[in-house]
């Protein structure tokens, strides 16, 4: 059949144009139509009667009307109109996506009577590409977007693709690295010994399947700046499954592996403290137990994670219990100390201190995590410091049962000696009283019937009797002066001075050559322990002179350190050396009574009086020349 | 009888004789009444026991009262006449051998009106006698009990015996 005159089955020709998914249409040189199949009812809505016969321009919209003369010219020369994209609209004025193929319609002399039109209606395929490009932007935007870095190579290893990240991070733009190899645009070493890691797309386009790099991995720039990172690379297969590329996905790992390292500082701080350092979950199962736990209570890291806390001691169960309780519920748990059973047997003490442990994300509590320290030595010490104090109670109290009996007793001895005094003074005076009476009244009544003989015989125990009332009245006076309280304030010893010498007839100037250097100083004293001093201390400088010489005192008052000097100066006998040290003791008499009278008891009841009110007294003498007696106390300031 | 009398409270013989001497000897002639311990100075005041005749026994117009004495003291007697509302405004002199700071503020308190240490020289105690012949005997007014005599002292001697 071919080569010969086409013998066309019109019927057969006729079914294809009318079941034709396209529109098949046919025209006039004019632009009248002139054929319209079922193709071209369906996408253009006009049925065949209502488009035959009429101009193919009821098709064309507004703004592509140029079109048509155009073609139509270039039919008419006999032209074909390779398929173009156009629009055409339709019967309801909607706009429809074709591609339109136009071929000349010949006559047998040759001569083109029209054209031939298949028209397909793309709007499906048109709206699929435009899914693909818009699908395709999506795609390099959400690139250019992510927070990674996102490199895509071909199956050479070159880079296709590279979103902003990748180009901050290496340094190079997507436009200068396109097309270049990923060794030279991503530059890897390894942290550990600076030696070059293999390029993960290789061992993709290798292995085909998806790697991820070791850790430690450092991305040098193009700049040299070294930034870790973290990265991992997968293959890009096409519709049938074969690699087409790797993409490359990475990240800046510079926070994340401080963080690392600042956890495997803080790592490092928990596994080489000495204090036990553990942490357990909310029911109590050990999670963590440190080196120092390991010294401390003798159980690995391995015999621990895993057991209740109170595996250690059984005893405690309570106390952990309500412990991890209040740590549950939020509460703060004050340091406690307690005691734990060690692996060998040890009861120690420890310090504990519980805090919570929270999901960092979520604030919720998810353990505890305790630091116990072994204060074992310091309980120790403590202890022995609460027996030392114990002891040292018990001496003290020892002691202090030791000195009331002492106080006791001495109270009975000073109530003795008070017995003794009283008695002495009532029942020691009468006697004497008795003699020296007697005495008298025999001399009194009958001294003319005596020889002279007994009656001096007689004045002497007279005499005697007197010098021993003398004595005891002293000695009286001496021990009130210890045992009586006194209270000191200011005295005025200038009118005190002058009160005693007027009321003592042996101390006037007839007697005696008195001087006193006006004003004398006030003190802080007692009055009457004072008169008491001053009056035996006058006495005795106009006792102690050389018989038939008017005694000379001269009386005067200095400030010494804060004190008052109260000076009594004679120029009388003086007092030699060897004696002045005992002189102010009881019963020291340097002179027999023949010479000088007196008890020796005086000076004693000075020293005694001036002490009671806190001062002191002390002489300064020479044989022949004189005394200077003073008496110390303190002053008042003015 | 309307002289004055002084009661004396003393226990050592040599002590009374002493005193007794010493009143002559300062020319003071007032009848001399003589307990020897603070009982009888007690029985003597309230007019009881031996004492129960005022007329021998009148109620004094000083009191002279030792203080160390056996079976009372001095102060014991002072304690008892405290309690006396008629008898506590006696004119009331003790004597001691010292001058205890405690036992004379004590006298005091239970209303001596004068305490004196016994002096050791018959010079000195003639002229306390004198001294107090003057004052007590002559110059001073004595309370009402001491004046009014029998009457007073009768109805006194009931109410010191049934207290």
């Amino acid at each position: 059949m071919e080569g010969k005159e086409k013998p066309f089955d019109r019927g057969l020709l006729a079914n294809i144009v009318d079941y034709s998914e396209d529109a098949i249409v046919s025209k006039n040189v004019d632009g009248i139509i002139t054929s319209w199949n079922k193709g071209a009812e369906r996408i253009f809505g006009y049925k065949a009667n209502e488009a035959i016969g009429r101009p193919i321009s009821i098709l064309i919209p507004p703004d592509r009307v140029d079109e048509e003369p155009g073609i139509l010219s270039r039919i008419k020369q006999g032209e074909r109109v390779e398929p173009y994209h156009t629009l055409r609209r339709r019967k309801d004025g909607t706009f429809v996506d074709l591609s339109l193929q136009i071929s000349p319609i010949r006559d047998e002399t040759g001569k083109v009577v029209g054209a031939s039109k298949i028209a397909r209606d793309i709007s499906e395929q048109m709206r699929s590409q435009e899914r693909l490009r818009r699908s395709e932007e999506r795609f390099r935007v959400t690139l250019g977007s992510i927070g990674d870095g996102v490199i895509a190579t071909d199956t050479q290893g070159r880079v296709t693709f590279m979103n902003g990240v990748a180009e901050k991070l290496t340094g190079w733009s997507q436009q200068d690295a396109l097309g270049v190899a990923l060794d030279v645009t991503f530059r890897i070493v390894s942290e550990l010994d600076r030696g070059v890691v293999e390029n993960p797309v290789m061992r993709v386009l290798r292995e085909g399947c998806v790697v991820g790099l070791g850790n430690h991995t450092i991305l040098i720039s193009k700049d040299g700046t070294e930034r870790p990172i973290d990265d991992s690379a997968a293959p890009v297969r096409d519709a049938g499954g074969e690699i087409a590329g790797v993409v490359l996905v990475f990240r800046d790992a510079s926070e994340k592996r401080d963080a690392q390292i600042a956890a495997m500082k803080l790592a490092a701080i928990v596994e080489s403290s000495d204090e036990a350092i553990i942490s357990k979950d909310l029911n109590g199962r050990i999670t963590s137990w440190n080196k120092g736990a390991e010294r401390i209570f003798g159980y690995t890291a391995k015999e621990a994670i895993g057991k209740p806390i109170s595996f250690m001691s059984a005893e405690k169960e309570a106390e952990e219990r309500k412990v991890l309780a209040r740590i549950k519920n939020g509460e703060q748990v004050e340091h406690y100390e307690t005691t734990r059973i060690t692996k060998d047997g040890r009861e120690i003490d420890v310090l504990v201190s519980v805090s919570a442990v929270k999901n960092p994300s979520t604030g919720r509590v998810i353990g505890a995590s305790k630091i116990m320290q072994n204060i074992s030595g310091r309980k120790k010490t403590e202890r022995e410091l609460v027996e030392a104090k114990r002891q040292l109670e018990v001496h003290a109290q020892r002691l202090e049962s030791e000195v009331a009996e002492r106080t006791a007793q001495l109270r009975e001895t000073v109530a003795e000696l008070e017995a003794f005094c009283y008695s002495l003074s009532h029942d020691m005076r009468a006697p004497v009283r008795a003699i020296q009476s007697y005495s008298e009244m025999v001399l009194a009544d009958d001294e003319k019937k005596m020889t002279a003989t007994s009656v001096d015989y007689l004045k002497k125990v007279v005499s005697a009797a007197e010098r021993m009332d003398q004595l005891i009245q002293d000695v009286l006076a001496f021990t009130r002066l210890s045992r009586e309280e006194i209270e000191l304030g200011p005295v005025d010893v200038d009118s005190l001075v002058r009160d005693i010498i007027e009321e003592r007839p042996e101390l006037q100037r007839a007697k005696a050559d008195i001087q006193v250097e006006s004003p004398l100083l006030q003190v802080k004293g007692h009055a009457a322990s004072l008169t008491q001093c001053i009056t035996n201390l006058l006495d005795n400088a106009l006792k102690f002179v050389p018989k038939g010489v008017k005694p000379q005192v001269h009386v005067r008052t200095e400030a010494h350190n804060g004190n008052v000097r109260l000076q009594i100066e004679d120029r009388g006998i003086g007092i030699e050396q060897e004696a002045q040290r005992r002189l102010f003791q009881m019963f020291q008499r340097i002179h027999s009574s023949e010479e000088y009278e007196g008890t020796g008891i005086g000076l004693a009841i000075v020293r005694r009086a001036a002490e009671r009110m806190g001062g002191a007294v002390g002489l300064h003498s020479e044989v022949g020349r004189g005394s200077q007696f003073w008496v110390e106390l303190p002053g008042i300031n003015t | 009888m309307n002289a004055k009398v002084v009661l004396i409270a003393e226990d050592d013989d040599n002590d009374l004789f002493f005193l007794q001497r010493a009143f002559e000897a300062a020319n003071v002639k007032n009848p001399l009444c003589i307990v020897r311990d603070g009982q009888e100075a007690i029985e003597y005041l309230s007019g009881t026991g031996n004492f129960a005749d005022r007329i021998k026994f009148p109620l004094p117009h000083l009191f002279l009262l030792d203080l160390k004495m056996p079976r009372k003291t001095g102060i014991e007697v002072l304690e008892w006449l405290s309690g006396q509302p008629k008898l506590r405004c006696l004119p009331i002199v003790v004597f001691s051998s010292s001058a205890n700071r405690k036992d004379i503020d004590r006298a005091y308190e239970l209303g001596a009106n004068g305490f004196v240490v016994k002096p050791s020289s018959m010079v000195e105690r003639a002229e306390l006698a004198k001294a107090m012949g003057l004052f007590w005997l002559e110059s001073n007014e004595p309370p009402t009990i001491c004046s009014e005599g029998l009457v007073a002292a009768r109805k006194l001697r009931t109410e010191c015996i049934e207290p």
